[in-house]
C-alpha cells in the first residue's frame, strides 16, 4: 500500500467541477460519470436507450459515451433491456452555501418587514431606553419624532426629507419653551447677539492650545450665526436610563471659541464683572451697613452681626438669598416707612389759583378755594389725570393746552383761557360726580385700572372726596349744573359718611387717605412696608398712557416729590430712607417699558445667563467663608449713593434714579478674580469642565410646559 | 516566508496608521460638533460593502480587479478596521434597543466568524501538508469507498482461504462502520489520535486469535485503516475550511439587509439628512 491513492495522470484523472451546482450521485462511490448532472440537477447518464427497429429487429442505440450498445440488447417488443441506473445528483458545497445564504437573507428581510411594517410595538425598533428625565414623556414615538406622525409610508419618506432634525427639535421646544425663541441657535442667542458677541471676541488676541486635531477640522456651520442646531446635535437620547444628556467636553467648547485655553488658571479670561454683571434689584449698601450701622451697639443690641443675619442658602444650597424685609430690614426701616412726618403721596391736588388773575382772563370758574399758603403746582397728579381722562371736556382742554403749567396762567394766549376754564370745570365736575355717585363714579372713571385696588383702602377714598368737596366746594352740588349747563338740579348725594373715622385734615399714624387743606391735596400714607395699594399704584404708574415710556420713572419720582421731613437736603423726597424707590430699583426692560423690582431675587422666568455658580460645595466644605471670596472694595471707591442707582443732577439739584439695570455693580465688594477659583479648579479632583461654571443654553431650563 | 512577514509588517503598519487617522478624525469631528454618528455609520457601511464585495469578486474572476491575494489582505484588514469603527459608531456601549441589538449581534457574529475563519485558513493548511497525501476534497468520499471495497475483498479472500469467521466478524463489528464514512471529525480537527489509536489497539489485540493467513489479511487491512484515517484527517480539516463560510457569508448578507433598514430608520427618526 505504498502507491499513491490518487492518480493525477491527465488521461486517467477525471475532471472535477467543484464550481458546478450539482455533482454526480455516484461521486461518493468514486464512480462519478464523466458527463455529470445538468444545471437543473438531473442525471445525464443514460445506460438505457430507445431501441431502433432495423430490419425487423430492435437494436440497442446507447451512445459510446454511455457505454455503447449493450450486450443484452432490446426486448422483442422494442423495450430497452437495461435497468434504469440513473443516479440522484447532489448539490455541491458552493451551491448549498448559496442556498443557505439566499434563504437566510430572505428570512432576515422578512423579519425586517415584519418589524417595520406590521403593528408590532414600536419599542422593538426603538434604539433604546429614554433617559429618566424623559421617561415621563409619552411612549408614543410621535411625541418627539415627526416621522412617526403618519403611516409606514410616511416615515419611510421622512428619511429623505432634509428638515426632520429641526422639526423634531421644535417638538422638544414644546416642553422646553423656556429656552426661548432662539433656542436652536448657538447658546440660544439671537443671530444679532451672536454677531455682536463674536465681533467683540474677535478683537481679542487669538490664542491656541497648540496643535490640536480639532483645530484642523473645521465646521463652517459653527461660525454661522444664522445656523440652526438640532437638539440632537448635542443631546443624544435613547442611550439608556442613566445616560448623561448634557455631556460636553472642554474641547467641544474650544472648537468654536477660538480663544482657547487649558483650564481656569491658564488662559481663562479674567472675570471682568462676575458676579456683579448687573446691579442688585434691591439697592443695598453693604459697606455702610456693615461698617457703620452694624457696629453700632444701639442697633445690634450688642450682638455680632454676620452674613447669615440677612442671607441664607436656597433649598438646593446653590444660590444665596436674602432673608427678606421682615427679618433683615424691618427692625430699622419700618419706622422710616411709617414716618409720621412724611406728608404722604399726593393723589389729587387742586391747582392753587389767583382768582383775580382768572377774572382778568375772563375765566369764570365759580367757587374755588382761595390761594392761601398753598404751593402752586405745575401739573396735576397722575391719579387725578386718570380720573379726568373719561371727561371729554378735560381731553379737549388738554388737547389745546398741551403740556400746560398752572404757574404760567398769567401768560395765557388766544383760546387758552377758555380751555383752562374747561379744565377747571372738569375738575369740579369730578368732585361733583364722585360726591353724588360715590364708588360707582370712581369705578366708571378708572375703568379697567381698578387693579390698583382703591376700593379696599381704609378709610374710603369716596368719603374723603365728599369731605373735600364740602370743604373746598361747599356749594358745588347745588349750583354746579345750574350755573354751567343749565340742566336739572341733581338730588343731594345719598352718601353717609363716617366723619369720625374717615379722612381728616391730619395725617394718620396708621396710614391711609387724608385731606391736606394747606395745599389742597388728597394724600395717601402707606400702612407699612409693601402697602398693597401703593404698590399697585406704582405698577400702574409705569404703565400710565400719554406718557413716554422713558418718563415712567420720572412719574414715579414725582409721586414722592413732595419733601419729606426725614433725611437732609440731599436725601429728601423720593430718595429719603423709607421711600420705596430708594431700595426698589426700576429697570428699563426690553421693549422700553419699565419694571419695578419688588424682590431681590430675579423671577425664574427671567433667570438666564451663561454663568453659574453653586455656593453649596464651597461653603459646606468648611474651607471657605463668605469673606473668602467677597472682600470689601477699597475705601476710595466707596460711596453711599452709587451711580448705578442714583445720580445727582446739579442743575435741578435733585437725585435722579438710574433705570439702566444692566450696569455692573459690586454692592460694595471688590471684584472677584479667577485666582481663587484656579486654586482648586485646575484639572485635579475638583474638575475644570467648562460646564461646571457655564451654562450652554443662554436661558435656563427651569420651567417646563 | 520572508516575503510573507514583510507583507504582514507592511500591512499591519498601514492598518495601524489608518486606525490612528480614523480615531483621531472621529474625535476631532465629534469635538467640532460634526454628526460623527452619520459619518462613522457610512464609513462602517462602506467597509461592510467592501468586505462583502470580496465574495462578488470571486464570481467575476475574468475582470482585472487585482489578485485574490491582494483582495484577501484588504478583506482581512478592512475586517479588523470594522472592529475599531463599530464601537466608535455605537458610542462604546451595547445597544439596548431590540433592533439595534440584533444588528450588533449580526455584526459580532460576522466579525467573529471572520476572525475564526482567518485563524482556520492560517493554521489548517500547514497541518494538511504534514499528513500523508493531500487529497482533493471532492474525491475523498470516492477514495474512502475504494478503500472499503479493497478491505471487503481482503475479508472475502480470507473467508475463502481459511473458512473462519474471526476476520469477517471483526470487520463487521469494528471496521465496517469506520470505512463506511469519514470518521473522527472532532478528533482530527483538534489533532487528537486517541480514537485512531484505540482502533489500532483493537486490531492488534485481535491478532492473538488469528492464524497466519488471517494475520496477513489483517495486516493488509491495517494498512488501509491508516490510509483511511489520513483521508479522514484531510476530510475533517478541509470540511472545516469550507463550512465556516456557511456562517460567515449568510450572516454578512443578513447584516447588509439590516444595515439598509437601520439607515432608513436613522434617517427618518434622527433626521441626519439635515
Amino acid at each position: 500500500m505504498t502507491e499513491p491513492l490518487q492518480d493525477f495522470h491527465f488521461k486517467s484523472n477525471r475532471y472535477e467541477r467543484p464550481t458546478c451546482d450539482w455533482i454526480c450521485g455516484r461521486a461518493s462511490e468514486g464512480a462519478a460519470c464523466p458527463l455529470g448532472p445538468n444545471r437543473k440537477g438531473f442525471c445525464r447518464h443514460f445506460n438505457t436507450c430507445q431501441p431502433e427497429l432495423i430490419e425487423d429487429e430492435f437494436r440497442c442505440t446507447r451512445s459510446k459515451l454511455n457505454g455503447g450498445p449493450c450486450e443484452e440488447g432490446a426486448f422483442p417488443d422494442g423495450r430497452c433491456g437495461q435497468k434504469d441506473e440513473r443516479c440522484q445528483p447532489v448539490r455541491s458545497i458552493r451551491s448549498r452555501r448559496r442556498l443557505v445564504t439566499v434563504w437566510f437573507s430572505a428570512m432576515v428581510f422578512g423579519f425586517c418587514i415584519w418589524l417595520f411594517a406590521s403593528s408590532v410595538p414600536s419599542n422593538l425598533i426603538s434604539p433604546g431606553e429614554l433617559t429618566f428625565q424623559h421617561r415621563g414623556v409619552s411612549q408614543d414615538c410621535s411625541s418627539c419624532h415627526t416621522a412617526a406622525e403618519g403611516d409606514n409610508q410616511h416615515w419611510v419618506m421622512s428619511a429623505f426629507h432634509s428638515n426632520i432634525a429641526i422639526g423634531d427639535s421644535k417638538k422638544c421646544l414644546v416642553c422646553h419653551a423656556d429656552l426661548g425663541t432662539d433656542a436652536l441657535h448657538a447658546h440660544g442667542l439671537s443671530s444679532e447677539k451672536l454677531v455682536s458677541l463674536t465681533s467683540v471676541l474677535q478683537q481679542l488676541p487669538k490664542r491656541k492650545n497648540g496643535l490640536n486635531l480639532f483645530n484642523l477640522v473645521t465646521n463652517e456651520k459653527l461660525h454661522d450665526p444664522n445656523a440652526s442646531w438640532a437638539c440632537a446635535s448635542c443631546h443624544h437620547e435613547h442611550k439608556g436610563i442613566d445616560y448623561n444628556l448634557k455631556t460636553m467636553s472642554n474641547d467641544q467648547c474650544t472648537s468654536c471659541h477660538t480663544n482657547q485655553f487649558q483650564y481656569v488658571g491658564q488662559g481663562h479670561p479674567e472675570f471682568t464683572d462676575f458676579p456683579y454683571e448687573r446691579r442688585t434689584r434691591i439697592y443695598f449698601d453693604h459697606n455702610t451697613h456693615w461698617n457703620h450701622y452694624f457696629t453700632d451697639p444701639r442697633i445690634t443690641d450688642n450682638q455680632t452681626i454676620s452674613c447669615n443675619a440677612c442671607h441664607r442658602l436656597d433649598a438646593a444650597k446653590q444660590t444665596v438669598l436674602t432673608m427678606g424685609y421682615a427679618k433683615s430690614c424691618a427692625k430699622c426701616h419700618e419706622s422710616q416707612i411709617k414716618d409720621e412726618n412724611f406728608p404722604g403721596v399726593v393723589f389729587l391736588q387742586l391747582p392753587a389759583l389767583d382768582l383775580e388773575l382768572l377774572k382778568n382772563h375772563q375765566i369764570a370758574i365759580g367757587e374755588w378755594p382761595g390761594l392761601g399758603n398753598a404751593k402752586r403746582i405745575s401739573k396735576l397728579p397722575s391719579f387725578m389725570k386718570m380720573l379726568l381722562e373719561s371727561d371729554p371736556d378735560y381731553l379737549e382742554a388738554m388737547k389745546d393746552l398741551g403740556e400746560f403749567d398752572f404757574r404760567d396762567i398769567e401768560t395765557l394766549v388766544e383760546s387758552q383761557p377758555k380751555s383752562v376754564a374747561k379744565l377747571l370745570w372738569s375738575i369740579k365736575k369730578l368732585f361733583h360726580d364722585v360726591s353724588l355717585n360715590g364708588q360707582k363714579e370712581l369705578r366708571k372713571r378708572l375703568g379697567n385700572r381698578l387693579a390698583i385696588g382703591f376700593e379696599k383702602t381704609k378709610p374710603s377714598l369716596v368719603d374723603i372726596f365728599v369731605l373735600a368737596q364740602k370743604k373746598w366746594f361747599p356749594n358745588l352740588v347745588k349750583k354746579y349744573y345750574k350755573s354751567t349747563f343749565d340742566k336739572t338740579l341733581q338730588p343731594e348725594p345719598n352718601i353717609v359718611i363716617d366723619e369720625k373715622n374717615t379722612a381728616t385734615a391730619q395725617p394718620r399714624n396708621s396710614g391711609g387717605w387724608y385731606r391736606f387743606d394747606s395745599d389742597l391735596s388728597i394724600r395717601f400714607r402707606p400702612h407699612g412696608h409693601a402697602d398693597r395699594f401703593l404698590k399697585n399704584w406704582f405698577e400702574q404708574s409705569v404703565k400710565i398712557p400719554n406718557h413716554s415710556k422713558s418718563n415712567s420713572l420720572m412719574q414715579l419720582e414725582r409721586i414722592f416729590e413732595n419733601p419729606s421731613a426725614s433725611g437732609g437736603l440731599a436725601t429728601q423726597g423720593p430718595v429719603a430712607s423709607g421711600r420705596c424707590l430708594l431700595c426698589h430699583t426700576v429697570d428699563r426692560i426690553k421693549n422700553g417699558s419699565q419694571h419695578i423690582n419688588w424682590s431681590a431675587k430675579p423671577s425664574r422666568k427671567n433667570h438666564w445667563g451663561l454663568n453659574k455658580f453653586s455656593h453649596a460645595p464651597h461653603v459646606t466644605s468648611g474651607n471657605f467663608t463668605c469673606v473668602s471670596c467677597h472682600r470689601w472694595e477699597s475705601a476710595s471707591t466707596q460711596a453711599i449713593y452709587r451711580e448705578e442707582f442714583l445720580n445727582f443732577d446739579s442743575r435741578s439739584r435733585r437725585w435722579k434714579f438710574e433705570s439702566n439695570g444692566t450696569m455692573p455693580n459690586t454692592s460694595g465688594f471688590a471684584p472677584l478674580n479667577k485666582t481663587k477659583c484656579a486654586t482648586c479648579h485646575n484639572g485635579a479632583a475638583t474638575g475644570d469642565n467648562c460646564l461646571k461654571c457655564h451654562n450652554y443654553h443662554h436661558r435656563s431650563m427651569g420651567n417646563m410646559n | 516566508m520572508k516575503t510573507r512577514w514583510r507583507r504582514r509588517i507592511r500591512n499591519s503598519t498601514l492598518f495601524l496608521a489608518i486606525v490612528v487617522l480614523v480615531v483621531s478624525l472621529f474625535t476631532a469631528m465629534q469635538t467640532a460638533l460634526w454628526n460623527t454618528t452619520v459619518y462613522s455609520g457610512w464609513f462602517l457601511a462602506g467597509l461592510v460593502v467592501l468586505l462583502a464585495s470580496y465574495n462578488l469578486y470571486k464570481k467575476v474572476p475574468f475582470l482585472p480587479l487585482g489578485s485574490s491575494s491582494t483582495w484577501m489582505q484588504i478583506h482581512i484588514y478592512a475586517g479588523f478596521l470594522t472592529a475599531i469603527v463599530f464601537p466608535l459608531h455605537s458610542g462604546f456601549r451595547v445597544p439596548n434597543g431590540f433592533f439595534e441589538l440584533v444588528l450588533a449581534m449580526f455584526f459580532l457574529l460576522v466579525f467573529t466568524s471572520g476572525v475564526v475563519g482567518l485563524f482556520l485558513t492560517r493554521t489548517l493548511p500547514p497541518r494538511l501538508a504534514t499528513r500523508s497525501e493531500e487529497a482533493i476534497y471532492e474525491k475523498i468520499p470516492g477514495l474512502i469507498h475504494r478503500l472499503k471495497t479493497e478491505v471487503e475483498e481482503i475479508v472475502f479472500g480470507c473467508i475463502s482461504e481459511t473458512e473462519t469467521a474471526a476476520v469477517p466478524e471483526f470487520y463487521m463489528r469494528r471496521l465496517k462502520p469506520f470505512f463506511e464514512q469519514p470518521r473522527y471529525f472532532w478528533s482530527h480537527l483538534f489533532h487528537s489520535e486517541r480514537a485512531f489509536k484505540t482502533l489500532l489497539t483493537d486490531i492488534g489485540e485481535q491478532n492473538r486469535f488469528l492464524n497466519e493467513t488471517e494475520q496477513e489479511a489483517m495486516k493488509n487491512i491495517s494498512q488501509r485503516v491508516a490510509v483511511k484515517n489520513d483521508l479522514d484527517y484531510q476530510y475533517a480539516l478541509q470540511s472545516t475550511l469550507k463550512y465556516w463560510l456557511f456562517l460567515h457569508v449568510p450572516f454578512t448578507y443578513g447584516l447588509s439587509i439590516l444595515i439598509v433598514f437601520h439607515v432608513l430608520l436613522v434617517y427618518a427618526f434622527s433626521g441626519v439628512a439635515s
